[in-house]
């Protein structure tokens, strides 16, 4: 349930701060987010992965009808199918790396506080 | 532990980021910003156009003096309707960079020699050589030339504020994708711009010289020779205006400045790209099917995407006109209106000559110049390269121009560098809104350059050309090659005054011509010299000198004719004289049939064009031996025609590297083996055509396509140049007007009408060009845009 919730916000927050800051926001986003949340290892990079992820397919796959995928695949040497999952992927990996960072730097806080 | 994971784990995300932000290169690969260039919410994702996104807006400026709509019709032409002539040049601007604002960025920062900032450390040679040939001094030239014309300045202030009113309101998610590729930004827009894109166009169109080379060739071959295989003019050509001539000048004597001594290496040096011409006929209504004059235009020149050329339709209540542009500068080039059509073809007269320069010390700070020390004014050229220091060059100016080589210590007179006396957009910005021939000569007398012969056809039965541009007067061979430049008497003597610039109106032979060949004849009472197309001017009269007749099919059969008058010509002399089994070969056989049409589909213009080169390399192959140890120029194509015509023996038909002496049969039969031993390839399947995207990346280009054409035929297509707009219009009580071009309106690479026009174009047909007075009367449009005053 707590992780859902955080999925859900670090895809809202995903999308409103992009909006406005640049790509890399989803770094903050994601580190702060379980950092606050607590979460445990796997899902600190699970969670932002997935969210970044599945926010970034998802946008790309409404704005695009296949025709810049097209041109990135050509421009990437790589099939047209794969350049929006690759580019969620990217996002994601970042999102993960940092959610990952913040969920072991708020493990430390709770031992530190618990005990 | 877990700190030291977290902060490991922080590390690798800060690593992923800051190089998913930023560009590297991969060994000799540039690897874009791809976290930029691939996000949803500013990436390139964003760039996706669907026809399904058009939508009106509207936008307000304080520039605007009253309402104006632009309403893009189903190709995405815009139609700008403007209640005064600054108000539609702001908003032709303001289309230019909504559509093509990369391309405008990257063609100024061409001559300019920016490109290395943008473009990394490769581009640095290129942005030297820019510099040193002084097309940004030549643009500041222009500048101060403008500056002097404050009322029609204002049509230009206009252009550059649509422009930029454009960068000012573009956020970094709509950049076009090529900016988010190669990691910059969009920079202002300046009047300058339009400078420099003019002085990119002299470059291409009046940088041709071959000073070195002939030079060269004189001292090698000796002035007998070197007229044998460099002559001056073909006597077969049939000039623009054929006279008579009643001007009051007598051509001078012989010049004697001519620097022969020095062997000099070819310098590198940006110069006109071979393969760079245009075609344009007018008929009078004597012989066109419709009773009134109809024009045909096709430039040549380089095929890109986006295309060079951006069509574009302006209303005010005081005229209406459609046509194309260069983008980058107001008014329409090649066009029409109610009344009139217009347009260019190129003029080859030499306007960039070198001079030697004779440096008092090695500082290179003096020279000389008739026997005084003169002071060279030093520019100091500052070079910012992506990713790497900055690069300073010195550029020395003398009394001719900058030093081109400092090695070779030339400097370069040209044309490009001059202030012109006026404005030369206002040949474009007046010349559309002309309805009569007087008023067009009028608005077109002060183009400076690159000259252009300017052709007109109006609906009360006028046709007219003009070679119309600034020509030096020279002496004979004057520029031909390198030129003394200690003397100041060795410089050009003015210019031939405009009314005497060779033109022609109302022609008893029923029409006006040009296809970049002479201007004019040999009475012409001035000398010039420079690079002359030799058949397809003779092409445009072959198909209307005898005809009676003309309509439109045939206007659009003439544009489209892959016929080679060369081809022709060649093979009359060539096969007759083969002998023995290659008389008989069935590439002979096939040969003897053709028709000298280079369609895609033919083999027998491949086995011409090899047998034809490889005969022509062994005729000149005292030029082709030597052409590795000294610099020589290449002879032309129909200076081996007119020989193999009308010169039975020569010592050049002796080929020097074999202990026999060969004849001309000899050759022919010899070059024709060659042939034999070809396997059956159509012209398609031996050389595509490409059509590249100006980053030249395969993926934004459009790579492989089957076309015909020889750069002989009217339909002038070769690899990498080709008609890149054809227009034909037929002048009535309401135009009736065709185009086409390679390309499409938009461009950006993942727009729906970004080579949308390509098909169209390879197939040789049209559109329809639709003059619409009133929004209304455009009978499908993709959106609007509303234009306000803003208070």
């Amino acid at each position: 349930m707590k992780n859902s919730i955080l999925f859900v916000s670090i895809s809202i927050l995903t999308v409103l701060c992009s909006l406005v800051a640049p790509w890399w926001v989803i770094a903050p986003i994601s580190f702060v987010v379980a950092y606050l949340g607590r979460m445990k290892s796997a899902a600190g990079f699970g969670v932002p992965f997935l969210a970044v992820f599945g926010t970034w397919l998802l946008a790309i796959y409404l704005k695009d009808n296949g025709v810049v995928a097209e041109l990135m695949g050509k421009l990437l040497l790589l099939p047209n199918w794969s350049t929006p999952i690759l580019s969620a992927c990217l996002g994601g990996l970042v999102a993960g790396f940092f959610g990952l960072s913040g969920a072991l730097f708020s493990y430390r806080r709770k031992t530190w506080v618990n005990g | 532990m877990q700190k030291v994971l977290g902060i490991i784990s922080l590390i690798i995300g800060l690593g992923l980021v800051y190089f998913f932000n930023n560009s590297h290169t991969l060994g000799e690969k540039p690897i874009p910003p791809i976290g930029k260039l691939l996000n949803p919410f500013t990436g390139a994702w964003q760039n996706s156009e669907k026809s399904t996104d058009y939508s009106d807006f509207k936008l307000t400026s304080e520039l605007i003096k009253e309402e104006v709509t632009i309403v893009f019709d189903d190709r995405m032409v815009p139609h700008i309707y403007a209640k005064n002539l600054q108000d539609a040049l702001f908003a032709q601007g303001y289309v230019e960079a909504y559509h093509r604002l990369f391309q405008m960025d990257i063609s100024t920062r061409s001559p300019d020699g920016k490109l290395a900032e943008i473009l990394g450390p490769n581009l640095v040679e290129y942005d030297k050589k820019q510099r040193r040939l002084g097309l940004g001094f030549a643009a500041d030239n222009a500048l101060k030339g403008w500056n002097n014309f404050p009322e029609e300045l204002k049509n230009i202030d206009a252009y550059t504020a649509g422009v930029n009113h454009f960068i000012d309101n573009l956020a970094p998610k709509d950049y076009p994708i090529e900016y988010k590729l190669l990691d910059f930004k969009p920079s202002s827009w300046t009047n300058r711009h339009s400078a420099l894109l003019f002085k990119a166009m002299t470059q291409t169109l009046a940088g041709y010289e071959n000073d070195i080379e002939m030079s060269n060739a004189l001292r090698v071959f000796g002035k007998e020779d070197f007229s044998l295989i460099y002559p001056d003019r073909n006597p077969k050509d049939i000039p623009i205006a054929e006279g008579p001539y009643n001007y009051a000048n007598e051509r001078t004597d012989s010049f004697k400045g001519a620097i022969t001594s020095l062997n000099l290496p070819s310098i590198q040096r940006p110069r006109s790209p071979d393969g760079v011409g245009s075609n344009n006929w007018a008929v009078s209504g004597s012989m066109s099917a419709t009773g009134l004059p109809m024009l045909a235009n096709d430039p040549h020149l380089g095929l890109s995407l986006p295309s060079v050329w951006y069509e574009i339709a302006i209303t005010t209540p005081e005229f209406s006109a459609q046509g194309v542009t260069l983008l980058g500068m107001p008014g329409i080039m090649i066009g029409f209106n109610e009344n009139i059509a217009w347009g260019e073809t190129n003029v080859g007269h030499d306007v960039s000559d070198y001079y030697t320069v004779k440096w008092t010390d090695k500082s290179k700070t003096r020279y000389m110049l008739d026997g005084q020390q003169k002071k060279a004014g030093l520019k100091i050229e500052k070079i910012l390269v992506k990713g790497e220091k900055v690069v300073f060059d010195t550029v020395r100016y003398t009394v001719w121009g900058p030093v081109v080589d400092d090695e070779a210590n030339l400097a370069l007179r040209w044309i490009a560098h001059d202030a012109a006396p006026t404005p030369e957009f206002l040949a474009f910005v007046n010349g559309m809104q002309c309805d009569n021939y007087d008023d067009y000569l009028k608005s077109t007398a002060a183009f400076y350059a690159p000259a252009q012969n300017f052709i007109y056809a109006d609906n009360k039965n006028e046709i007219g050309i003009r070679i119309n541009g600034s020509l030096p007067i020279k002496k004979y061979m004057q520029g031909v090659t390198i030129t003394d430049g200690s003397r100041s008497e060795n410089g050009w003597s003015g210019f031939i005054p405009r009314n005497a610039n060779p033109q022609e109106r109302n022609p008893k032979r029923g029409y006006v011509s040009s296809a970049n060949q002479y201007s004019a004849t040999e009475d012409y009472p001035y000398y010039y010299n420079g690079n002359f197309e030799p058949y397809r001017g003779r092409t445009v009269h072959k198909y209307l000198a005898d005809k009676k007749v003309v309509d439109l099919t045939y206007m659009k059969a003439m544009q489209n004719s892959t016929y080679s008058m060369l081809a022709e010509e060649a093979l009359a002399v060539m096969l007759p004289r083969l002998n023995g089994k290659a008389s008989m070969h069935a590439y002979a056989t096939e040969l003897a049939k053709w028709d000298y049409h280079y369609d895609a589909s033919s083999v027998a213009a491949v086995l011409f064009d090899r047998w034809f080169s490889t005969f022509h390399e062994m005729l000149w192959d005292e030029v082709y031996a030597q052409n590795k140890k000294v610099a020589l120029p290449e002879p032309d194509y129909w200076v081996t025609v007119n020989m193999m015509e009308s010169i039975n023996t020569s010592k050049f038909y002796d080929v020097a590297s074999t202990s026999k002496v060969e004849s001309l049969d000899d050759l022919i039969n010899q070059s024709f083996r060659v042939v034999m031993g070809l396997d059956r390839r159509t012209l398609s399947e031996s050389k595509d055509a490409q059509i590249l995207h100006l980053t030249r990346l395969p993926a934004f280009s459009e790579m492989e396509l089957a076309l015909g054409g020889t750069k002989y035929s009217l339909n002038a297509m070769q690899q990498k140049f080709g008609p890149s707009w054809r227009m034909i219009v037929l002048l009535g009580k309401t135009p009736e007007a065709y185009g086409t071009y390679p390309g499409g309106q938009s461009g950006n690479p993942a727009s729906p009408f970004y080579k949308n026009r390509i098909s169209t174009w390879a197939k040789g047909e049209y559109d329809r060009l639709v003059l619409a007075r009133k929004s209304s009367e455009i009978s499908t449009s993709l959106f609007t845009i509303h234009i306000n005053h803003e208070k």
